[in-house]
């Protein structure tokens, strides 16, 4: 199992070698420039020399890339350009919000696509059926951007309920944090819970089929109580593997999101990065990004690898 | 196997009352938990337009929607983003009024002399910084030092290098020009004084001190920056206790956002979202006009040739653009400074009108007949890709071949620096707004020896010149006129419109004021019922 897990580390580093290598060369090579963001359109030559100087940005990019890479085994993400901060303490500031976004998308995501999967599969009315059959196509063709858009309008400028976005210290405000949660999660959840809520429909169709079922529906077991009891904890194991995959979009999708409610999370912060190509932010958001894939995909085969001789082996088991 | 049950206990609480309950909470949340300000009658009512005394509110908290994050690290630069700033947190020395005339703020007057190569200020007594420290002279000669380092990027550091500026006294500056220098002042409407002791800690935002109404309290970047009301100030007392600045990129998040009462002030909105808040009884405050411009660079065949330029001013349907783009906040217009200033004419603001027939004759004459044009808008103004429409449709009508190129916010302040548009570009050129020689001398699609257009032939640079030396008002007039003449018939610089920034306020809120550099000023703003 040691060899298994240092074989599996060193590959990860390979990876975030050759991912830094790509994100540091896409950035850089991506037509713009952060002087000349900086600087303002006005600016003369000069000045710009003295700002490029000043950032460090006229070492060659072989010199930066290492420099780059140093300050990041050490743990130093280094300073936003235009900032002026630490690039830790900006995506200190953002991740709460971004965090919360994709719980709360996530809690919704989740009682959606169960609530309307479980009435597609057990519901004895055909309207029914083909209500939430109609709500679920609806729903997935919902991008964020689009039900955002309409949620706004509806429930904050129509009906005035709710306010249209931005975001309030959680720990603070709990209330106002919670109201202002309300409408960018309900936006991102709505086009992944279809896909749960058919999964988990399919799922408890054929479950419905097995013997242990119909040996309960001999026993005379209430449908009700069958549903609860067998057919929905045996069917939900692919819904919540599927979950799983949807929180990744979700964080995804936050991006989208952050942007139409106004909302300070990570999301807003790499599109404000990549904009005015302050690469020193950027590089460490979507490494951040990257590291994380990485780590999730190692735990899973760390998981894996100890329940299957197999995989540890390398198939020489 | 575990065996079936077939029993049923009921529950404590039925579906039901869960149900009921959750309702229940979920209402509370969503009405229970707003956070709106509060506001309290101030003791002096302001007199009303019927006789009645509307009641002048204290608001606990103003909030203020502005669509770019601020920049503290570049606070002597001319950038949208520190406008919410430059007149809230800070002071500038001198204002402009509606007439073009210079107006005391910090700076109460100042003097030339008979020939114009001295000129004399004086400051106003009793301004203190946010930290307690007073206002002098040493705090202008500060800044001014600091413009003028290399890489300040403020702008207006080419004005300032016209005079050497010195202290004659606690509260006096005298500034010698080799040559007179009619637009020295002009540098001091854009440049927030900034204190000399905190200076350092600006870039980071951690620390931002002024002598401006408001003091600086905390920046999440790319979120908000709060302020709270300085009791020392000492101009009105403004009845905000706080300035709460919120950052919305999306032009529709800002909309639902002054609908739905989460804002009570919206900074630099797209111009037919301001227009549809003013028709559901917002107020729309317009700022002075800057230059909005189809730009041509003319080292790019066939746009070296004069007559294919002059046939694309010729083809831009100024008309629309004003009205269907910017829903009337924008004021149809060929020449890049506003309508009163000296030497400018109606002859010149209206000298190109959409003129299909004509152009098309110029094209023909050219030869230029189906060549390709490509044009660039710029994509930190969001009305420019619908400006492109209208211009693509005129170049089309006129029988060429003109495509659009989409590049990203990054690359288009390089391409402006570098004059390297592969033909023209739509963009907007600010300072215009604070005369013709600033604009001359500062913004880079204008400058003298090398800029945008590529476009610096020596009648252009003598008549550049011309407008900034000029040494009176008289002289100038004659030396704007002449440059304008010679701008439209070289047609390098087609301006479409002279666009306004805005500020949409809610109904009650009264004296908010953008002033000439679209700085927000909330000095005499009041919130009455």
């Amino acid at each position: 199992m040691t060899l298994f897990v240092l074989r599996r580390l060193g590959a990860a580093a390979g990876v975030l070698i050759v991912v830094s290598v790509a994100v540091f060369s896409l950035l850089h090579v991506a037509p713009g420039d952060p002087v000349a963001v900086l600087a303002g359109p006005d600016a003369s030559p000069e000045t710009l020399e003295a700002i490029r100087v000043d950032l460090g940005l006229d070492k060659p990019p072989a010199r930066q890339y290492v420099e780059w890479v140093g300050q990041l085994v050490r743990g130093d993400l280094g300073m936003s350009y235009t900032i002026r901060r630490p690039v830790s303490e900006l995506i200190g500031q953002r991740v709460g919000s971004t965090m919360q976004l994709t719980v709360a998308a996530t809690l919704i995501l989740l009682a959606l696509g169960i609530t309307m999967g479980i009435l597609l599969a057990t519901s004895r009315f055909r309207v029914v059926r083909q209500a939430i059959d109609q709500l679920a196509t609806l729903c997935l063709a919902l991008p964020p951007f689009v039900s955002g858009i309409i949620l706004i309008f509806l429930f904050a400028v129509v009906w005035g309920v709710l306010p249209p976005g931005g975001d309030a210290p959680f720990l603070d405000q709990t209330g106002e944090s919670l109201r202002r949660l309300i409408l960018p999660s309900i936006a991102m959840a709505l086009p992944s819970a279809p896909v749960v809520a058919r999964l988990l429909a399919t799922e408890m169709r054929r479950a419905r089929e097995q013997e242990f079922v119909l040996t309960a529906l001999a026993k005379g077991s209430s449908q009700r109580r069958i549903t609860w009891r067998h057919v929905v904890p045996n069917s939900i194991g692919p819904a919540v593997v599927e979950v799983g995959i949807r929180v990744g979009h979700l964080l995804g999708g936050a991006i989208v999101a952050e942007a139409i409610f106004a909302r300070a999370g990570l999301g807003n912060l790499l599109i404000t990065a990549v904009q005015s190509r302050d690469y020193r932010l950027a590089q460490a958001l979507l490494m951040l990004a990257v590291a994380a894939a990485i780590v999730a995909q190692l735990i899973a085969e760390l998981v894996i690898a100890r329940n299957d001789p197999r995989v540890r082996l390398g198939g020489r088991a | 196997m575990e065996p079936l049950e077939n029993t049923h206990r009921p529950p404590l609480i039925s579906r039901r009352e869960i149900l009921g309950g959750a309702l229940a909470a979920g209402g509370l949340l969503l009405v229970g938990c707003r956070t709106e300000p509060t506001v309290t009658p101030e003791a002096t009512p302001a007199p009303g337009p019927t006789g009645t005394s509307p009641t002048v509110e204290r608001l606990d908290n103003l909030r203020l929607g502005v669509p770019s994050d601020i920049l503290p690290d570049g606070m002597l630069r001319f950038t949208p983003g520190n406008q919410a700033l430059r007149r809230t947190v800070f002071d500038l020395l001198v204002d402009r009024g509606e007439d073009g005339d210079y107006v005391p703020w910090l700076a109460t007057d100042w003097d030339y002399n008979d020939d114009r190569t001295r000129l004399v200020i004086r400051l106003r007594d009793g301004v203190t910084y946010h930290s307690g420290r007073p206002f002098t002279a040493d705090d202008v000669l500060f800044v001014v030092d600091k413009a003028l380092e290399d890489g300040s990027g403020a702008q207006v550091a080419s004005l300032l290098r016209r005079g050497t500026m010195s202290k004659s006294g606690d509260l006096e500056l005298t500034v010698d020009f080799e040559a007179p220098f009619a637009s020295y002042l002009d540098a001091f409407i854009a440049l927030p004084m900034v204190d000399s002791e905190t200076f350092d800690a600006i870039a980071d935002g951690q620390q931002i001190v002024g002598t401006g109404p408001f003091t600086w309290e905390s920046w999440t970047p790319g979120s908000r920056f709060e302020m709270a009301h300085y009791d020392s100030y000492w101009g009105n007392d403004i009845p905000f206790d706080r300035l709460t600045v919120s950052v919305i990129s999306e032009p529709q998040a800002m909309l639902a956002a002054m609908r739905s009462d989460d804002l009570d002030l919206a900074e630099r909105m797209v111009a037919r979202d301001a227009a549809s808040l003013e028709s559901a009884g917002f107020s729309v405050v317009r700022s002075v006009g800057f230059d909005y411009y189809v730009g041509v660079n003319t080292a790019v065949a066939p746009l070296d040739d004069i007559r294919v330029r002059q046939a694309v001013a010729w083809a831009l349907d100024r008309d629309r653009i004003a009205e269907q783009v910017f829903s009337g906040i924008a004021e149809p217009s060929s020449i890049p400074w506003a309508s009163n200033t000296p030497g400018v004419t109606t002859a010149h603001t209206s000298h190109y009108s959409y003129d299909v027939d004509r152009a098309r004759a110029l094209i023909e004459d050219a030869g230029a007949t189906g060549a390709e044009l490509a044009i660039t808008p710029s994509p930190q103004e969001p009305t420019a890709g619908a400006v492109a429409d209208i211009v693509q449709f005129g170049l089309t009508e006129i029988g060429l071949n003109p495509s659009t190129v989409t590049v990203e916010p990054a690359e288009f302040p390089t391409l402006i620096q570098g004059g390297a548009f592969q033909g023209l570009w739509i963009g907007v050129v600010g300072l215009t707004a604070l005369g013709p020689t600033t604009a001359l001398l500062t913004a880079n699609p204008l400058r003298a020896d090398q800029n945008t257009h590529n476009f610096t032939p020596a009648e252009y640079q003598s008549r550049h010149a011309a407008v900034v030396d000029a040494g009176d008002q008289e002289e100038q007039a004659e030396a704007i006129a002449d440059m304008t003449e010679f701008m439209l018939e070289q047609a390098f610089h087609n301006t479409v419109v002279q666009a306004s920034s805005t500020v949409v306020a809610r109904e009650g809120l009264t004296g908010v004021a953008l002033d000439s550099t679209f700085a927000l000023n909330l000095t005499n703003a009041r919130l009455t019922t």
